[in-house]
């Protein structure tokens, strides 16, 4: 059994057209990054300690979700193991920099790091992008966690490692960082979606038959998604061995990269806001959810429930949705010229 | 449109329920002394965090009616850190820096507490409920008997019967690493030797493997330092390969419930080092715990309808011990330690607590013992 | 050293058995769905815990419980299928996986709130270890067999095949995919729930146990093919034998590294999907 969807007029294909020409609209334009543009010098001034702390937390988590949005979202591979690639590089950004190379060369080697074990795993990634790859990557998160914790002598088991540096020991530097990175990814992944490169990747998802026989490679172009992404994971893990200054493998387990699908899912997937409101969503949901200590994993079950069942095309759908009707804008139905949708 | 007006009333109905936090403690009058406290109510730790939520709750109660903290009423601030050190972090974060506490308790998880040991090193002083965790900088302290003092009464409990080789079966996580890092140093110096070490996940279902590997090596005695599932999974092992030694296990099973329900899997020796709250029905009429935990037993199964666990003692020392000083020498963090590390022969529910410039986490070897269990039923080995 | 290897067989054959039942609990549902159900694990532990209470605190002799819990397991399924799967079914197989995801955290919280946070020991319903173990392991080759045959050759398993396969031409062929999908999960929350009846006293249940489960029978369900209930079954015992020899053999630290790293070896070469 293939996760393949049906193209064709049915309700599906017919609802996902509407939500995602409506989040072109938004997404197309390049909003978010423009505003993150904007707002980056802010940033470091903006609030005390606790702000800064949530700016850096919610940067970090933003990061690792885009690369994911951009995998599950445009090369509609499922990945389950989005923390196992920012384990790589949280630990090889720590073991880099406690062995006293520069911060910014050790968190290049996080990066491509990340890539390189993205790469070791993607032949058994892009055979089948749905069942083949949840399995794959979830066995990812396992290895790497077992790895981590059985090699107690280098990175410390499970008991983590200390005083992992600083990437920039400048103050306001860690909530900068992330945000910077996001802007950058972002403005990446709307080129790279642009070029033919790109293309080639979207129409392996939405039909891999007729894309492989119109000349695409496949299983290249799933591969280069992976790796992307495991690149924004990985730069997404160094940055938080860096904020926090420790790290450990429970930090990186499955929990969190269920939490990350979530993200992107409920987001709004391929769109560039979707990892913005998703990451927030989660990432607030438990202070939302305050209310009763004993009912706040059953209200969090119920949020992601509706959020998912009335909101189609994720989080980021139904603004543009909003935003459409507020602005009268019709969705356009011309080929998209840059910009990241389907 | 009916669908986002749900949507919308949900929210705004959810954001109503979200305003009846934090706790908030019955008062005397005045500006409120705010303790933060920082604990693992969901995720994999959350039964020992919510024994510190309870013991914390209790302490608050008592206070508040005895008075308060030198006439000021004492309020608890909670956050949930979901077992996960990012959100202890981020919980401490806010808690310093917008409910302004002038301390913060728990932090249940090495993890959590090593994360969080840079953001306090400039203040508030912090009691650290995880036994496991050495405080790391002058501003943490610690509840509860150190883990590696367990392993030392382990160890010297062993040595007296003549015991002359033993094996560790434990999980894979941080107390797993804590556990046979004391137990070999412990170990040594009682003559002993740590013969081997198995590992489990705390999601197996199965240690048949690792059990008959430690039946090979023929061992005196058998310490299983596990919390919860993984207990009754490796005494269904154990029970299976007819390994017929003494066992121990850690004192985070204290679940009465759980223990009775092993019964049937139960070895024929089973102990496990306690601190005196554990077995204070037991204790001599005369013993000081012995009044203080009959009282607190006795308030706690009536608030919250169980038997006080294993963290409840610990929050409810640390905030009685933290009040003490603060209706001492006033909430300066600086002052406040001063005060706590020239602390000595205080009695608390947990034992004796004895602090120093070197030691801030009072408890000793003397307030540690061998609890036989039997059906769920503790009681001194000796 | 046989002697070793014997307990480690054995006890990875057990582990196996356990993993092989939610394995074939993910196919079930994946019928409905065609992607991975994400709270099967609660689907276990729900139903194990019913059994327990309706033993412990109503009195119910076990063998008069075990056909109510399993009872109560397909009832949830059918509610789980009603409230969270059906007005998303059509959507893409993320935004299914996301709603399992959520279903999952409700059914958690539930169990939370009306059995606390404390491991439970439901009781047995066989005396001693060695039947127990052997109770386990019979009863996930049983349903094996059972799925194996009912899904090839009954009405109801054919249609709940065909729509697996293409829902669109089995509703044209006109197959109820609405029923097929509501006795998917119901089947499903019964299977996982007389699996926990069964194999309760031997894994302990716990609110939060879910999640333990959930990885391991994914892993089966997948390896399996999601479509062969034989495949399932021998991709779960293969994944707790793998992790109990090795083990066994090297080292307990590294078991589940070796296990996923094999995984992965599998999938590089075998798997060669129907995608080009």
């Amino acid at each position: 059994m293939n996760g393949r969807r049906d193209v064709g007029v049915t309700a599906a294909s017919a609802l996902r057209v509407r939500a995602w020409g409506a989040a072109r609209a938004w997404g197309a334009a390049g909003t978010p990054s423009i505003l993150l543009l904007l707002a980056l010098p802010v940033l470091p001034a903006l609030g005390g300690r606790y702000a800064q702390g949530v700016l850096t937390d919610l940067g970090q988590l933003v990061l690792a979700a885009l690369g994911l949005s951009f995998l599950k979202g445009r090369a509609g591979v499922l990945c389950l193991g989005q923390s196992g690639f920012l384990a790589v590089g949280a630990y090889a950004y720590a073991l880099c920099a406690g062995c006293g190379v520069p911060p910014l060369l050790a968190a290049a080697i996080a990066v491509a790091a990340s890539g390189a074990v993205a790469l070791a795993i993607s032949p058994a990634v892009v055979k089948n992008p749905t069942d083949g790859a949840a399995l794959a990557t979830l066995a990812l998160v396992v290895v790497v966690q077992s790895l981590v914790t059985g090699l107690r002598g280098v990175t410390g088991g499970a008991s983590g490692m200390r005083n992992v540096p600083p990437l920039l020991a400048v103050p306001g530097a860690a909530a900068f960082l992330p945000w910077a990175a996001v802007v950058a990814g972002m403005l990446f992944l709307r080129w790279f979606s642009a070029t033919a490169t790109g293309r080639a990747i979207r129409a392996a998802r939405d039909d891999p038959r007729a894309a492989a026989r119109c000349g695409v490679n496949v299983r290249a172009g799933r591969r280069l998604a992976l790796v992307i992404c495991a690149m924004f994971g990985g730069l997404a893990g160094a940055m938080t061995g860096a904020s926090f200054g420790f790290i450990s493998p429970d930090m990186f387990d499955i929990a969190l990269a269920i939490a990350l699908l979530v993200m992107v899912v409920a987001g709004g997937e391929g769109v560039l806001a979707g990892p913005l409101l998703g990451a927030a969503f989660i990432y607030f949901l438990p202070d939302i959810v305050r209310a009763s200590r004993d009912f706040q994993t059953l209200l969090n079950g119920a949020l992601l429930l509706l959020v998912t069942q009335y909101c189609p095309g994720g989080m980021a759908g139904v603004l543009s949705a909003a935003a459409r009707r507020v602005l009268g804008r019709r969705a356009r139905s011309a080929p998209e010229k840059g910009g990241w949708s389907p | 449109m009916k669908r986002w007006i749900a949507v919308v009333i949900v929210l705004v109905l959810l954001a109503v329920l979200a305003t009846g936090c934090p706790k908030k403690a019955a008062a005397p009058s005045g500006e409120p002394v705010k303790v933060g406290l920082l604990v693992c109510e969901t995720g994999a730790f959350s039964s020992y965090g919510l024994d510190n939520l309870n013991g914390a709750l209790m302490f608050a109660e008592d206070c508040n009616a005895a008075g308060g903290v030198g006439g000021r009423p004492l309020e608890l601030v909670v956050y949930n850190t979901e077992s996960a050190p990012a959100r202890a972090v981020a919980g401490a974060r806010k808690l310093i820096a917008d409910d302004k506490v002038v301390a913060l308790v728990g932090l249940g998880m090495v993890s959590e507490a090593s994360a969080a040991a840079p953001l306090v090193a400039g203040g508030p002083v912090t009691f650290v409920t995880c036994a496991a965790y050495q405080p790391e900088n002058s501003m943490m302290f610690g509840a509860g008997v150190f883990v590696p003092l367990h392993h030392a009464c382990i160890c010297r409990w062993l040595a007296a019967r003549g015991v002359t080789q033993f094996a560790l079966l434990t999980t894979n996580d941080a107390t797993g690493e804590v556990a046979e890092a004391g137990l070999r140093r412990n170990a040594g110096q009682s003559g002993l030797e740590l013969s081997i070490v198995e590992r489990m996940n705390p999601a197996d279902v199965d240690a048949s493997a690792q059990v008959a590997r430690i039946a090979a090596a023929k061992p005196g005695a058998l310490v299983v330092w596990v919390v919860g599932k993984p207990l009754g999974v490796a005494l269904r092992a154990i029970k299976t390969a007819v390994l017929d030694v003494p066992v121990f296990t850690s004192h985070g099973n204290r679940s009465l419930e759980f223990l009775r329900s092993l019964a049937a899997i139960e070895p024929a020796e089973f102990y496990m080092p306690c601190p005196v709250d554990a077995v204070w029905e037991s204790l001599p009429t005369a013993h000081p715990a012995r009044a203080m935990n009959a009282g607190f037993s006795a308030r706690y199964v009536k608030k919250f309808s169980k038997i006080p666990g294993a963290g409840s003692t610990d929050a409810y020392d640390a905030l009685a011990l933290l009040c003490q000083a603060f209706a001492a020498v006033g909430t300066d963090s600086a002052k406040v330690v001063a005060y706590l590390e020239a602390v000595k022969g205080y009695q608390g529910l947990a034992g004796t607590y004895d602090f120093s410039a070197e030691n801030h986490r009072g408890l000793g070897p003397d307030d540690i013992m061998i609890a036989r269990v039997r059906a769920g039923v503790l009681t001194p080995a000796d | 050293m046989a002697g070793l290897l014997t307990s480690a067989a054995l006890g990875g054959l057990l582990a196996g058995s356990v993993f092989a039942l939610v394995g074939l609990g993910v196919l079930l549902s994946a019928t409905a769905i065609r992607t991975v159900n994400l709270a099967v694990g609660e689907f276990y532990v729900l139903g194990g815990l019913m059994f327990f209470s309706l033993v412990a605190a109503a009195g119910v002799p076990p063998l008069l419980a075990a056909p109510l819990a399993v009872a109560a397991g397909a009832g949830c399924g059918l509610l789980v299928e009603r409230c969270a799967i059906r007005p998303v079914r059509l959507q893409p197989p993320g935004t299914i996986v996301l709603v399992t995801t959520a279903a999952a955290w409700m059914l958690r919280g539930t169990a939370q709130l009306a059995w606390g946070r404390d491991p439970v020991a439901p009781p047995a319903l066989a005396g001693g270890q060695w039947a127990q173990a052997a109770l386990v392991i019979g009863w996930a080759i049983a349903a094996t067999v059972a799925l194996e045959a009912w899904l090839s050759r009954s009405h109801p398993g054919r249609a709940l095949r065909a729509t697996a396969d293409d829902p669109r031409a089995a509703a044209g062929a006109g197959v109820d995919t609405t029923g097929a999908a509501r006795l998917a999960f119901a089947l499903t929350g019964a299977l996982l729930a007389s699996s926990a009846v069964i194999a309760g006293p031997v894994t302990f249940l716990s609110y939060d146990g879910g999640v333990g489960l959930l990885l391991r029978g994914i892993g089966a369900a997948l390896i399996g093919g999601m479509r062969r209930p034989l495949l399932v079954y021998l991709g779960g015992v293969a994944i707790g034998l793998v992790e109990s020899m090795s083990a066994a053999l090297w080292s307990s630290l590294y078991k589940d590294a070796v296990t996923f790293c094999l995984v992965l070896v599998v999938l590089c070469f075998w798997r060669g999907g129907d995608e080009p």
